[in-house]
């Protein structure tokens, strides 16, 4: 270990916001309702644990290969710190635009959904994708490539697999209440 | 200048006018129409919506009305629309205060903006409100939501504008829409208008997107990074494309209710107005 510890420390808790957001969003406009807060809470935490349970897998097998291959950890700072300078700016904008959603005035939320959280939705894969280009520019090592790569494949597929679960809940439901609350993205 | 392609939702619910029967509808139909309209895309997703001997099935279609209007809704809630309805609500209030004030919302779908009204007791007391929409489905659960959050307000089926659907006494009546006018032809606009005049509403204020190659390519945006549902992406791209501009509106408000003064102002087509990406237009009665 060197001190370059922030870099997985930084990239582990933008790999939990993202996946607790991305289980907001996979819970928004399913039920109708007006007032959604709890909801909203819980959402944020399955999405959470969603991607705790896809990306657990991927973060356990890095620690493995370091164990084993004591000298690959540099390799993954390298790739870590690549990833970080399109994510962390990323991240930033995002967490401050939620903040002003969260304080200030009607107008201003809008301009916020409008200007950054929307489009930022929209452009999220892409910067997923961006990041990985970025390691593999930095010099990045296949191994790591690869692990890297499964990491964002398994934080871009919280959303979906959250998408599924709506899907599965609605079919339990009986046919004479058609609530609406599920649809495959 | 409105053009001439349909949304999907348009299309694949019927009712008769006068009795509000549902009225089947031929997938077949559907597909024709959209394909003689050169859209495509559109008639790709009619295919793949469930029939029976080639009818629409009428559950699934409501289902999938119900969820292309719960996507709806939270966008609705992004583009903060129940507060911008309650902000004129409220300044129109204040020109009669302690007068009660019906509100009704024509083509109010799942009722959001009613319900949030509700919800929120943003006009205060003797506030009756009421969501009407010619879709049962939709009004049967947007009474289901009111229900279950206990909320004040009344959704009915039917014609809004009818005599006798959601109440008679026209000078306490505010009616409004969100999203309804881009569903209307602009040669449709001056009866719709007429209307309310024949009802002698007390005012009115129909809230629609501000039209222009940057609300397109927003709702473009906003519709690939928030909706599920392909009809919901297919019909929310459209319905920028085919929304009426400010000069239309107003046309056709002071040709259906000449002595009504109405307002609508659209911005610079080539420049953005963000924070009006929707906007009313409005008339109060003389």
């Amino acid at each position: 270990m060197t001190a370059e510890w922030w870099v997985p420390v930084a990239l582990v808790l933008l790999a939990g916001l993202d996946g607790a957001f991305a289980g907001f969003r996979s819970s928004c406009g399913r039920t109708g309702l007006i007032r959604h807060r709890r909801e909203d809470v819980r959402a944020h935490l399955r999405g959470l644990a969603t991607a705790a349970l896809l990306l657990g897998p991927v973060a356990a097998l890095v620690l493995a290969d370091v164990l084993v291959h004591p000298p690959r950890w540099a390799d993954y700072l390298v790739a870590g710190r690549a990833m970080l300078a399109l994510y962390l700016p990323f991240g930033a904008i995002v967490l401050a635009a939620l903040a002003g959603y969260a304080v200030l005035g009607w107008r201003w939320r809008f301009l916020a959904g409008a200007l950054i959280l929307g489009p930022f939705t929209f452009a999220r894969p892409f910067v997923a994708v961006g990041g990985l280009v970025l390691a593999a520019r930095a010099g990045a090592g296949v191994t790591v490539l690869a692990a890297a790569t499964a990491a964002v494949i398994a934080a871009l597929a919280v959303e979906p697999v959250l998408d599924r679960r709506w899907v599965a809940a609605a079919r339990r439901r009986p046919p004479t209440l058609p609530t609406g609350t599920a649809s495959p993205r | 200048m409105m053009i001439s392609m349909e949304e999907l939702t348009d299309l694949i619910v019927a009712t008769d006018p006068v009795s509000g029967t549902r009225l089947p509808v031929r997938r077949d139909a559907v597909i024709a129409q959209l394909t003689a309209g050169g859209q495509d895309r559109a008639a790709r997703l009619a295919r793949r919506l469930p029939a029976r001997d080639g009818v629409l099935v009428a559950e699934e279609i409501d289902a999938l009305q119900i969820r292309v209007h719960c996507e709806l809704q939270r966008l609705g809630e992004e583009l903060q629309l129940p507060r911008r309805i309650a902000e004129w609500l409220l300044r129109w209030r204040a020109t009669r205060p302690g007068e009660p004030i019906r509100v009704i919302d024509v083509g109010c779908g799942l009722g959001h903006v009613v319900r949030w009204l509700a919800a929120y007791d943003a006009l205060g007391p003797g506030a009756d409100l009421v969501g009407v929409d010619l879709n049962r489905a939709l009004v049967t659960r947007a009474a289901e939501l009111a229900a279950a959050e206990g909320l004040h307000c009344r959704f009915i089926a039917g014609d809004a504008l009818a005599p006798g659907v959601a109440g008679d006494d026209g000078m306490t009546t505010v009616v409004i829409s969100s999203g309804l006018l881009h569903h209307l032809p602009a040669s449709a606009l001056p009866e719709f208008f007429a209307a309310q005049r024949d009802r002698r509403v007390a005012a009115f204020a129909h809230w629609d997107i501000d039209p222009g190659p940057w609300t397109t390519f927003g709702a473009w945006i906003f519709h690939r990074a928030r909706m599920r549902e392909p009809v919901s992406r297919h019909d929310g791209v459209l319905s920028a494309r085919r929304a009426h501009p400010a000069s239309v509106l107003l046309a056709a408000a002071r040709a259906g209710a000449p002595d009504y003064r109405p307002a609508c102002a659209d911005g610079p087509r080539w420049w953005p107005r963000l924070s009006e990406v929707l906007r009313p237009v409005t008339g109060t009665a003389p």
